[in-house]
């Protein structure tokens, strides 16, 4: 009985890679790496490095900027007692005074207001909205179509609650409307 | 029993005075009298009426039920 057997095959093809190392293709497609691999392969074919890599290819380091460093204490900033303090005391006055308001306004007036965060005033002129800031909305009674834009303020106003100023326009209006409208400024 | 409301900050600082008790009534005269000169304006209202039934008032009303106090108008 004769057995033959083959040998295995031992032709095979080497490739130089360009970082140093040899790539090793078997004929049944296997392939190998070999070698060590240079950090910095030369751009150039068969040509090694000797020095240094040239500063310009080499990469640089980011200057550093003091806004991302650790070096900075981070500090969490929680609100204050005594800002959350008066957040609270805000909160109530406001409160308090659209409590007031809503006593002082007749049941239509207050359903607009609590719907609508405004309510309309009759007044012998025409009728007048109150709920916004700076621009309160005044439809003369000759012309109630035509669209009149007024500001009229309390004294010192940055320091009433909203509902406040709501109150202090609302009893004027009604019992000294005159005086509203005199110093009323038309936009 | 009647109680003035001053409109400010705090939404309403209320004063409360008693026609029986003069130690109170003399102290709302006095603030009264003090509001009045900063030129703000008083308006009486029976307790929980509407602003339609408000009065305005330029002297200080022990039996008003309810006074309050509101600043005067400017153009803005």
């Amino acid at each position: 009985m004769t057995v033959t057997l083959e040998a295995p095959s031992i032709l095979y093809e080497v490739e130089q890679l360009p970082d140093g190392r040899e790539l090793h293709v078997y004929p049944d497609g296997s392939i190998v790496v070999s070698g060590r691999a240079e950090i910095r392969p030369h751009p150039v074919e068969g040509v090694t490095w000797i020095t240094r890599t040239p500063a310009r290819t080499r990469t640089r380091r980011r200057p550093r900027t003091t806004i991302f460093t650790s070096t900075l204490p981070v500090r969490t900033i929680w609100p204050s007692e005594s800002s959350m303090e008066r957040v609270a005391a805000r909160r109530t006055a406001h409160e308090r005074a659209r409590e007031l308001l809503l006593s002082l306004l007749n049941p239509f007036q207050r359903e607009d207001y609590v719907h609508h965060s405004g309510f309309w005033v009759e007044t012998a002129r025409g009728r007048i909205r109150l709920g916004r800031l700076y621009n309160l909305e005044f439809r003369p009674r000759e012309k109630p179509y035509e669209k009149q834009i007024l500001c009229v303020l309390p004294v010192n106003h940055k320091t009433l609650p909203l509902p406040d100023i709501w109150t202090n326009l609302l009893l004027v209006l009604n019992q000294d409307p005159d005086r509203f409208f005199r110093v009323a400024v038309r936009r | 029993m009647g109680i003035m409301r001053i409109l400010d900050e705090t939404g309403d600082t209320v004063v409360k005075w008693s026609v029986d008790d003069p130690e109170t009534l003399v102290e709302a005269e006095r603030i009264f009298r003090s509001l009045s000169m900063e030129r703000r304006m008083a308006f009486a209202r029976p307790a929980g009426a509407p602003a339609s039934e408000t009065t305005l008032i330029k002297a200080f009303d022990a039996e008003a039920e309810e006074i309050v106090w509101v600043r005067a108008v400017v153009g803005g």
